[in-house]
């Protein structure tokens, strides 16, 4: 390790250190509280009950969302499916709809939705892009020379598709499953608006009415519980079997099963899908954005939350992308077991919900640094915390793809470590860094949680404001908001959408 | 009576015609080797006969039974072909014994005594059964490859360049392994390469593929003699090509007066001859010519040697009495030249 990499290492600790602040600070309140205390708070019918709301709402949600995902990216990526590409498309742009306003969406449309059916019903539309996309991307990928072989040895189609293809889509679906249901445990505003009780929603209620601190640090010790349960799940589900493509030379291109009779049905498949989960909240927007006319474009207002939001999102994803670039350079450059327990402990932190993170840094601010607490440092910190993973990710790739070789050119030209790390490995992982950065940028405009929590008073970003308007159930003036969310949202899921194919070489 | 036989196969992508007009038989138990550059046609018609394409038009019996015709498809699960492919194709998600047993039926009595039988028999320790296929070398991945089409016991066997992908020792040693047991086993079997010495010491059968036409069909020794074009010529080896006129009963060449297999009487023949029946002497009689190049091999010398008459004749010589650049040579002929009939 030269000193270049034991300066990143020793940046690295530090900031995998803070990301484990929010799970430090549940265990550090389980301590405190004493057995009898936590007992009492933990061990009653409420959170029996918040518990089996969870618990129902990811077994029915995450299946769903599978089946759904499996058919549309078969029919997508695998028939002869007329518009394949465009229908392709039209599932990965529902993630530019915020959870909220899919949520929004449907109560307008159906005022009397809500309970259990209601929450799994939008949560597969808002979220069964996340099964999608990987699963479309491996069924692209996957050699057909397995299939035919499979036919060779006497399997029917369908017995193919059940025995060899389902399979090899193992490692997406659990993929998939693990961020639909983390993203189950951290929404909030979509089981707000349809009525239907989670931890998150139960601990922001108690942490608004009154500030009930205890209770509210109670729940979220559960909430985090059931995030650690999902985790290891997803683990033991993963297996340690190998799917990678075995010999060498590229895989044929995949015949494309023609649809015949069957086409008119499964067209419908796609169809119902975008009618659901981009019909409805368009028309919806469409409709309250007529209704309220001129009047609802306050441009003043507008133009604030517009500003604070770019605001937020630009500092958060620079901080972010900075907070990352150590961990993702010495994972490259000098991987091994104490680096892979570092990483593994930014992403344990990246996948608690929002308001884990939010009262952790409530809990610290107002302890140990009470001029912290309501002022952008605080939000900001938090925003670092939840999206670190997303720049980790982006950034670790790029890296990767600027081999150290060229640094050592640089230091032989008589570059210092420092500027040859500036000079070469940050301008090739620059697009990364970009990349990372917009879906941080991303993440940081569609948060709801930490940002009603933590930032100062006053603060209003666009999706507190559309929170704020639809809250007062003034629908029409909340419209402007989600449209200027959506249209931000959308360049990102379209990149999404390309690079995916892109990887498949399409 | 042919065991399989296509008739008049043809299949197009698009603007592209990857086969025309294909006919060729096989009898019970024959091992045919097609043999063709890349791009010409023959992993397509082995896909065909897999049952994993259609072609466009033509049929395909086998054993009396329509497998495809202008009515009827059979999909490729309903026709009992075993194949092994360029790399063998193992499913990564099994362990080596369950890829054996893909094709047995679950519930099948000594399911896994059988597994164990096919691991031996080809050659593999069934303690690899437990293993997962990327534990395994190339080699071995081929022969896990192999037992598992043979577990199901295919009326026809068909090899895709199965030994391609292998190292020069490994595949030879794997090629006789395979051979033999197919041999033993008795089972009809197609290989494709793109590997002449592979087609001619693997098949009794070997047919010549280029452009999408079959060219020629027929045993090792009588295509590798008798080759209808210059084509299947030189698919099958190095090859010497003169014109000469056929006269008295012998060619005349730019070699002299040569032995010929047809005696018939032409003015614009075209013969073959073969390197290695050509021996270079002292120049003493007939032409002459000079060698102007002679590339030291090991074993042997690749000599090229021009011809006083203007042609350059490409030869192999022993290293043991390789000319010198810039010798004077002369030629003697073993046996007859092969006459291209047009």
């Amino acid at each position: 390790m030269n000193g270049l990499t034991r300066m990143m290492a020793a940046v690295a600790l530090l900031i995998s250190i803070a990301a484990l602040v929010p799970l430090g600070f549940v265990g550090w309140v389980g301590l405190q509280a004493g057995w009898q205390m936590v007992a009492t708070l933990v061990l009653r019918p409420r959170v029996a009950e918040l518990l089996l709301n969870t618990a129902l709402l990811t077994v029915a949600t995450v299946p769903i969302c599978a089946v759904l995902s499996i058919a549309l990216a078969w029919l997508t990526e695998r028939s002869d499916l007329p518009g394949a590409r465009f229908w392709a498309w039209l599932a990965v742009a529902p993630l530019a709809v915020p959870a909220f306003v899919h949520s929004y969406a449907w109560v307008t449309v159906a005022p009397g939705l809500h309970g259990l059916g209601a929450a799994v019903l939008v949560s597969v539309l808002a979220y069964f892009p996340f099964v999608y996309l990987p699963v479309a991307a491996t069924l692209r990928r996957l050699d057909p020379a397995l299939e035919d072989n499979a036919a060779a040895l006497g399997l029917a189609p369908w017995q193919v598709f059940r025995r060899v293809v389902l399979p090899q889509l193992r490692l997406a679906l659990c993929g998939g499953a693990l961020l639909v249901g983390l993203h189950l445990l951290a929404e909030y505003g979509l089981f707000v608006m349809i009525r239907f009780d989670t931890f998150t929603t139960a601990i922001i209620d108690q942490f608004q009415s009154g500030y009930s601190g205890p209770a509210a640090n109670m729940l979220a010790m559960v909430l985090v519980v059931c995030c650690l349960v999902l985790l290891a799940t997803d683990a033991a589900a993963r297996g340690t079997t190998r799917y990678a493509r075995l010999g060498s030379g590229a895989a044929r291109t995949q015949p494309l099963t023609p649809l015949g009779s069957a086409l008119l049905p499964c067209l419908l498949v796609p169809v119902i899908t975008a009618g659901l989960t981009l019909g409805v909240p368009l028309a919806t927007l469409g409709r309250w954005l007529a209704i309220g006319g001129a009047g609802i474009w306050k441009l003043d207002e507008i133009g604030g939350a517009l500003g604070q939001t770019l605001m937020l999102a630009i500092a958060g994803g620079a901080l972010t992308v900075a907070a990352a670039i150590p961990m993702a350079f010495v994972s490259v450059r000098a991987p091994g077991l104490i680096q892979r327990v570092l990483e593994a402990s930014n992403y344990i932190a990246g996948s608690l919900p929002g308001v884990v993170v939010a009262l952790a840094l409530v809990f610290i601010t107002v302890r140990v640094a009470l001029p912290l607490y309501q002022t952008p440092v605080t939000v900001i910190a938090a925003y670092v915390l939840l999206f670190l993973p997303r720049a980790l990710l982006s950034l670790r790739a790029s890296i990767a793809q600027a081999p150290v070789d060229l640094e050592h050119a640089a230091a032989s030209l008589g570059r210092n470590p420092l500027g040859a790390l500036w000079a070469v490995t940050i301008r090739l992982a620059a697009p990364g860094a970009a990349a990372g950065m917009a879906l941080v940028a991303l993440g940081i405009t569609n948060e709801l949680t930490a940002t009603q929590l933590l930032a100062p008073t006053g603060t209003q970003t666009l999706a507190t404001a559309f929170w704020a308007y639809s809250n007062e159930i003034d629908y029409a003036a909340a419209a402007p908001y989600a449209v200027l969310m959506i249209l931000f949202a959308l360049p990102l899921t379209w990149q999404l959408h390309t690079q995916s194919q892109r990887a498949a070489g399409r | 009576m042919s065991f399989l036989s296509l008739s008049h196969v043809s299949k197009r992508y698009g603007a592209v015609e990857a086969l025309h007009d294909v006919s060729l038989t096989l009898p019970k138990g024959g091992r045919l080797a097609i043999l063709g550059p890349s791009g010409s046609g023959k992993t397509t018609l082995l896909r065909i006969i897999a049952g994993f394409e259609a072609p466009g038009t033509g049929t395909v019996l086998l054993d009396g039974e329509v497998l495809v015709d202008a009515n009827q498809h059979v999909p490729s699960h309903r026709r009992q072909i075993g194949i092994v492919m360029q790399d063998g194709a193992l499913f990564p998600h099994l362990s080596v014994a369950d890829n054996v047993g893909f094709g047995l039926a679950h519930g099948l009595a000594g399911r896994a005594s059988k597994i164990k039988e096919l691991l031996v028999m080809v050659g593999l320790d069934p303690a690899l059964g437990s293993r997962s296929p990327d534990a395994l070398s190339g080699g071995q991945q081929q022969r896990v490859a192999l037992a598992r089409a043979m577990a199901r016991a295919p009326r026809l066997m068909l090899l895709d360049e199965p030994f391609s992908a292998l190292d020069a020792t490994l595949r030879d040693t794997t090629r006789k392994a395979v051979s033999t047991l197919l041999q033993v086993a008795g089972i009809t079997t197609i290989l494709v390469t793109h590997d002449r010495s592979e087609a001619l010491s693997f098949a009794d059968q070997v047919a010549v593929m280029g452009h999408g036409h079959l060219l020629q069909q027929g045993t090792p020794q009588g295509l590798y003699r008798h080759p209808a074009n210059k084509l299947v010529a030189s698919a099958l080896g190095d090859a010497i090509v003169l014109p000469a006129r056929i006269a008295e009963g012998m060619a005349h060449c730019a070699l002299g007066k040569v032995a010929v297999n047809d005696k018939t009487a032409r003015l614009d023949a075209e013969i073959l001859l073969r390197p290695e029946q050509v021996k270079l002497t002292d120049p003493l009689t007939g032409p002459i010519g000079t060698v102007i190049e002679c590339d030291f091999a090991g074993p042997f010398c690749a000599v090229t040697v021009r011809l006083d008459g203007g042609y350059a004749l490409h030869m192999r010589q022993s290293s043991f009495n390789a000319p010198a650049q810039g010798a004077r040579v002369g030629f003697s002929i073993l046996g007859c030249a092969h006459i291209f009939t047009v």
